[in-house]
């Protein structure tokens, strides 16, 4: 360094005596504004590795056929067995989990042997689900969210009922793998074996209720070809196709609207950052041009 | 004054004018002023506010540059001089006083009154600075800073900024016009001391006819101009 650039420095170091307190409030907005659309770009780009890696996780299969109000039929199925390696049958409604004295809302998930398709549900006490949902003593298991469970105030072991069908609770679900591509529900979770219901009187005509055909497809599978082949067919009749490269357009769509509102925040963090830094520099330098007009005065070069 | 060299003016000024951009258009400030000022002499300027004795004396420090004319400091052409130039021609030649102190808020006392002496490369400029204070009084005030100050230690700072140098040329801005009589008295007997001590040249605006009788040679402004018996003064 040149004797004059050290003095230079000197100069600005004993300048900086008067501190950076402006400029802290500013300067807070400038990180956080950057920090935000950093941080919401990370987080959206993370949820959407993650939808698209655990697409079939998250939608209980490779692919999924829905119908509103009716199950497949005969023709429906056979379709199915024909594209899929394996096919699982869910049932999903709204009811009321009813015990003495008290009753909730809560969104059914029946299913059939081969629930879940893909993932795993963890149940807590840790046991299998196909023994957490068979009879006992001729009462059907189920499983329940802990919120549905605490809210009923039920013990593991106790029933209810669903219609006029009495369950037993036999763990409580703690992880519904395929919970995300459920879409909008009114209740917590039960799950119980659709053949149980037989007896309920809530499947039947006129309930209002959904059937979703997760389907394990052959490796190398088009979804493409196969979206179209089956939209084709079945369209008319109410089917709509999800797979795995979209499990949960729900989801998505709120991931980006949620990561545009954030990166507006961070923006408006910016804009008001940067407002304030030109301001809090003027009135700095409004501050300093007598110190400056001092200088000069004194001899100090421009440069 | 045998010597050519001495007999030069340490200030001389050819129809030096002035005109500012203003809001309602250009103010012409000082409208032709011709006047040489020898070495060590000292003078008054003198003048109702609003006449330009500020700005002549800008002028003269090259402080602010000239419209037209010539302003010749020390044999050198101010007019002709770039501002970085300027700036290197006041370090050493020149020490300024202003009315309102003008220290820099953020520098100690001693940091203030080195500053012109480290800007020009003077090694030893804080023990000169030290020096510098002890003679007007504030030897034990070196390590505050100017809020730390009353006004008539400011000003005594600031005079010792301007003196420490040792410069060959003082102008003084009614140093005393914020101060009270006794500080203002204190202050100005500080200035003619230094004045006597190194031999300076003292140009000097004040107000007051007292101080003003204490200079060689008065020169009243009126309106942009050198008064009638000014320039009296300066045929003889
Ligand atoms: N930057 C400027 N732009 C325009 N006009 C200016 C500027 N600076 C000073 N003036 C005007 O120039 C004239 C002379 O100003 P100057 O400060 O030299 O007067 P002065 O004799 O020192 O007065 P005072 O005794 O009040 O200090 C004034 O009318 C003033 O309004
Ligand atoms: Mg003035």
């Amino acid at each position: 360094m040149s004797l004059r650039s050290t003095l230079a420095f000197t100069i600005a170091r004993r300048e900086l005596r008067g501190g950076l307190r402006g400029f802290r409030v500013f300067l807070a907005c400038l990180a956080l504004g950057v920090a935000a659309i950093a941080a919401v770009g990370t987080l959206r780009t993370g949820i959407q590795q993650g939808l698209t890696d655990q697409g079939a996780v998250i939608l209980g299969g490779d692919a999924e056929m829905r119908f509103t109000y009716r199950a497949a039929d005969a023709d429906e199925r056979a379709y199915m067995d024909r594209i899929a390696t394996r096919v699982s049958e869910v049932y999903d409604f709204r009811s009321m989990a009813l015990i003495e004295g008290d009753q909730a809302l809560t969104q059914v998930k029946a299913v059939d042997d081969g629930w879940p398709l893909t993932g795993a549900a963890t149940l807590d006490p840790a046991i299998a689900v196909a023994e957490a949902l068979a009879d006992q003593n001729g009462i059907p298991g189920a499983l329940m969210d802990p919120v549905l469970i605490d809210r009923l105030s039920l013990q593991i072991g106790d029933t209810f009922r669903l219609g006029t069908q009495d369950f037993r609770l036999t763990a409580a679900l703690v992880r519904e793998p395929d919970s995300a591509s459920t879409g909008f529900a009114l209740g917590p979770r039960t799950v119980v074996r659709t053949e149980a219901l037989a007896n309920s009187g809530l499947l039947s005509a006129g309930s209002l209720y959904e059937t979703r055909y997760r389907l394990t497809l052959p490796p190398g599978a088009d979804l493409q070809v196969l979206e179209d082949q089956s939209e084709g067919q079945f369209r008319d009749k109410g089917m709509r196709w999800t797979d795995s490269r979209n499990a949960a357009p729900g989801i998505e769509g709120f991931v980006d609207r949620i990561g545009s509102f954030l990166v507006l925040v961070g923006l408006a963090g910016l804009a008001v950052g940067g407002v304030g830094i030109s301001a809090a520099i003027r009135s700095y330098l409004d501050g300093k041009t007598e110190t400056i007009a001092t200088l000069k005065t004194l001899g100090a070069e421009a440069g | 004054m045998t010597d050519p060299v001495l007999a030069l003016p340490v200030l001389a000024l050819t129809d030096a004018r002035l005109t500012l951009a203003g809001n309602a258009g250009p103010v012409e400030i000082l409208k032709g002023i011709s006047l040489d000022i020898a070495k060590g002499e000292t003078v008054g300027l003198i003048g109702p506010s609003g006449s330009g004795k500020s700005s002549l004396l800008m002028l003269m420090g090259g402080l602010e540059r000239a419209t037209g004319g010539k302003v010749l400091a020390l044999g050198q052409d101010l007019t002709a001089m770039d501002e970085d130039a300027l700036a290197r021609f006041r370090r050493g030649n020149m020490g300024v006083v202003f009315q309102s102190f003008h220290l820099i808020p953020t520098m100690t006392a001693l940091e203030n009154v080195a500053l012109p002496m480290e800007l020009s490369g003077t090694p030893d400029a804080f023990p000169r600075a030290e020096a510098e204070l002890a003679s007007v009084g504030l030897g034990h005030r070196i390590g505050h800073y100017p809020a730390q100050l009353s006004g008539g230690e400011q000003q005594r700072v600031a005079l010792a900024r301007a003196a420490a140098p040792r410069p060959a040329i003082l102008l003084a801005d009614e140093p005393t016009g914020n101060l009270d009589g006794v500080n203002g008295q204190a202050i100005m007997d500080m200035l003619f001391g230094l004045r006597d001590r190194h031999g300076a040249t003292l140009v000097l605006v004040t107000h007051s006819p007292e101080l003003a009788t204490r200079c060689d040679r008065v020169i009243r402004l009126a309106d942009g101009l050198l008064a009638p018996e000014a320039l009296a003064k300066a045929a003889e």
